[in-house]
């Protein structure tokens, strides 16, 4: 009792002084994607048995274990550990965190609540000043109680780098199954961190680039019917999908606009293909470019003012930018070999792609006026970059040098830190979410 | 030694808790409990399609020749694939004479429709490839169409890189993927349009 009354005001203290700014002592300075780690301590905290739990064990445990490995794949934190395991009722002292090393300190505890409920305090400690910096009360349903680790992991995020956290999110993609020629493919849903992998999509047909609305209530991909590609909306609420009315021809890469309202994509016709975009609502299409040549990958700036998409006008395939009326259209990838797929960032100062050389493709970065660019992958065959919410991560598919299977990986910036991302068979064309509802 | 403690006495702790009411008040979004999410529903989107084109419908149903198969048809054209170049939709010697054949077969059996379909390999990025497919599967058509096939009884589709025939990186492997194929779906009506 006692102790859930001061908890409760440094929650609401911390909502009250500490906003969503990274000027606190807990920065972890980002200068051009370096970043230098900021040292954290994620101790256990065992909740015991606990009703209702599923077979995960301690759940306690869990979650600090999910909270490290979400903190730690962002590559922007050094873990410190000091061996200690607390319990849910034990208090804690900073004098062992800060011989240690640690500046930051991340106490979770977790408890049943009524309801089927599960409630997790996150706070995380300036340990050097001495001082809870941020906390949170987290309420989730006990089946779905990753999430509660995930929501710690984006709040300390948020605190330490000013960006929102996208740990608590889901990625999409296409999961394919079994050996050409009769390979199947099916959309799946999966956290972030390649759990609670649900399908979307069943039968026989080929689905492919998927993509969520910013809400992430709503999703749109291509899917084949009569061997013909149409573009479908699908609400995951519903569960109804729609199929977009578009002019004849091939449809792809479809592409919610920053609003949700609208779905830009690419209609390729008679060996030309052009971009489109279509209001959900009224059904209208417009056509935003006409020059010869493929055109296609469009991908929306944060403001829904200009648009990146790639073309081989030039002869070869090349970033361009262009307003959103389709006005002022102009390249911004120069040098060696071919540039495709951009993506541009949720912070609007970047934008990911994939650089095509002696027949290798690699995910890069660069500024959106096309400077600064970078390789950051250096796998057999790397693709498909999907931006994270914060805007620090990026979704790609590798495929092994052998071609036989594709898996999503994760990467941070600068590419020192990347992981694979567990799922069931291979994955491709990843989608990453915004904010979860 | 810094310590987090917790205990305090219980007249604090009362008016503590008072401020904490009124506080909580205040900021009504003090803390908000996340919504519970519903299962994720599952899409029906159509009945179930043939993925591969090809042996699908040994059989073309209804035709006026009982020779109007996928067999006869391979047979006669002596393939229904043909390969392209890297990144280039320009139909090779041996395509042309590949779409010769095949000009003549679907001439004989004016019933038949066929659609076009461009693949290409995984060196391209996934968006482009889907383009070059198209624009295969076009060449073939202004090609056939050129060669008294009507217009009307073929459709052009592109599976990109979604679907190749050989999944190794290699060249040799890559070769195969370059290509398209001529994949006959009977009479106009067969699929209800």
């Amino acid at each position: 009792m006692m102790r859930s009354g001061l908890r409760l005001v440094l929650a609401c203290l911390s909502l009250v002084g500490v906003p969503a700014t990274a000027q606190g002592p807990l920065h972890v300075d980002i200068t051009q994607g370096e970043a230098s780690p900021l040292p954290i301590a994620i101790p256990e905290v065992s909740s015991g048995p606990m009703l209702g739990a599923p077979n995960a064990g301690d759940i306690g445990l869990a979650l600090s274990h999910i909270i490290r490995d979400d903190l730690l794949s962002a590559g922007l934190y050094r873990l410190v550990t000091v061996g200690e395991r607390f319990s849910v009722d034990q208090e804690v002292v900073f004098a062992p965190f800060m011989r240690a090393g640690a500046q930051a300190l991340v106490i979770g505890r977790a408890q049943a609540a009524d309801e089927g409920r599960l409630t997790y305090e996150c706070l995380l400690y300036d340990v050097f000043g001495g001082r809870v910096e941020a906390s949170q009360k987290i309420v989730v349903s006990m089946a779905e109680w990753r999430r509660a680790a995930h929501k710690c992991a984006d709040m300390v995020f948020s605190v330490t780098t000013g960006d929102p956290g996208h740990f608590d999110t889901r990625l999409l993609f296409v999961a394919g199954d079994g050996q050409p020629p009769a390979r199947s493919a099916h959309l799946v849903a999966a956290d972030f961190d390649g759990a609670n992998a649900t399908a979307l999509t069943r039968g026989r047909q080929l689905v492919a680039m998927p993509d969520f609305s910013p809400d992430s209530r709503r999703l749109v991909f291509m899917s084949y019917e009569e061997m013909q590609p149409k573009l479908l909306v699908a609400d995951t609420r519903s569960g109804q999908a729609t199929s977009l009315n578009i002019p004849q021809g091939v449809p792809s890469a479809p592409r919610f606009s920053p609003d949700g309202r609208s779905v830009i994509f690419s209609l390729a016709r008679d060996g030309d293909a052009d971009i489109y975009t279509i209001d959900l609502a009224s059904g209208s299409v417009r056509q935003l470019t006409n020059t010869a040549g493929a055109d296609t990958s469009p991908s929306y700036a944060p403001d829904g003012m200009s648009i990146v998409f790639e073309s081989d006008r030039s002869g070869e395939q090349q970033i361009y930018v262009m307003a959103a009326d389709g006005s002022r259209q102009r390249r911004i990838s120069f040098g060696t070999g071919a540039y495709g797929s951009p993506s541009w960032s949720p912070r609007n100062d970047m934008i990911a792609y994939t650089h095509i050389e002696s027949g290798q493709l690699r995910v890069g970065v660069m500024k959106h006026n096309g400077s600064g660019r970078r390789i950051i992958t250096n796998g057999p065959h790397d693709e498909d970059p999907s931006w994270a919410l914060s805007g620090r991560a990026i979704a790609f598919q590798r495929t092994n040098a052998g071609g036989s299977r594709s898996m999503l990986w994760i990467t941070d910036l600068t590419g020192k830190a990347q992981h694979p991302v567990r799922t069931q068979g291979s994955a491709s064309d990843p989608a990453w979410s915004g904010k979860r509802p | 030694m810094r310590t987090v403690s917790f205990r305090i006495s219980a007249n604090v702790r009362r008016l503590l808790r008072l401020s904490i009411l009124a506080l909580c008040g205040v900021l009504a979004a003090c803390q908000r409990p996340t919504q519970l999410l519903p299962p994720a529903p599952i899409f029906e989107i159509g009945a179930p399609q043939p993925p591969l084109p090809e042996h699908v419908q040994a059989t073309l149903r209804p035709s006026l020749r009982d020779d109007a198969t996928t067999d006869d048809f391979e047979r006669f054209a002596s393939f229904s694939r043909i390969y392209f170049e890297r990144n280039s939709a320009r139909l090779t010697e041996e395509a042309r004479k590949t779409l010769d054949a095949q000009a003549a077969w679907l001439r004989e059996h004016p019933d038949v429709r066929a659609s076009l379909q461009g693949h290409a390999d995984a060196l391209g990025t996934r968006e482009h490839q889907f383009a070059l497919g198209e624009r295969r599967a076009t060449a073939m058509k202004f090609y056939l169409l050129a060669r008294g096939v009507d217009p009307h009884r073929l459709t052009v589709t592109s599976f990109g890189k979604q679907r190749p025939a050989v999944l190794a990186l290699d060249e040799a492997s890559q070769k195969s993927n370059r290509r398209g194929e001529t994949v006959l779906i009977g009479t106009p009506d067969a699929f209800g349009h």
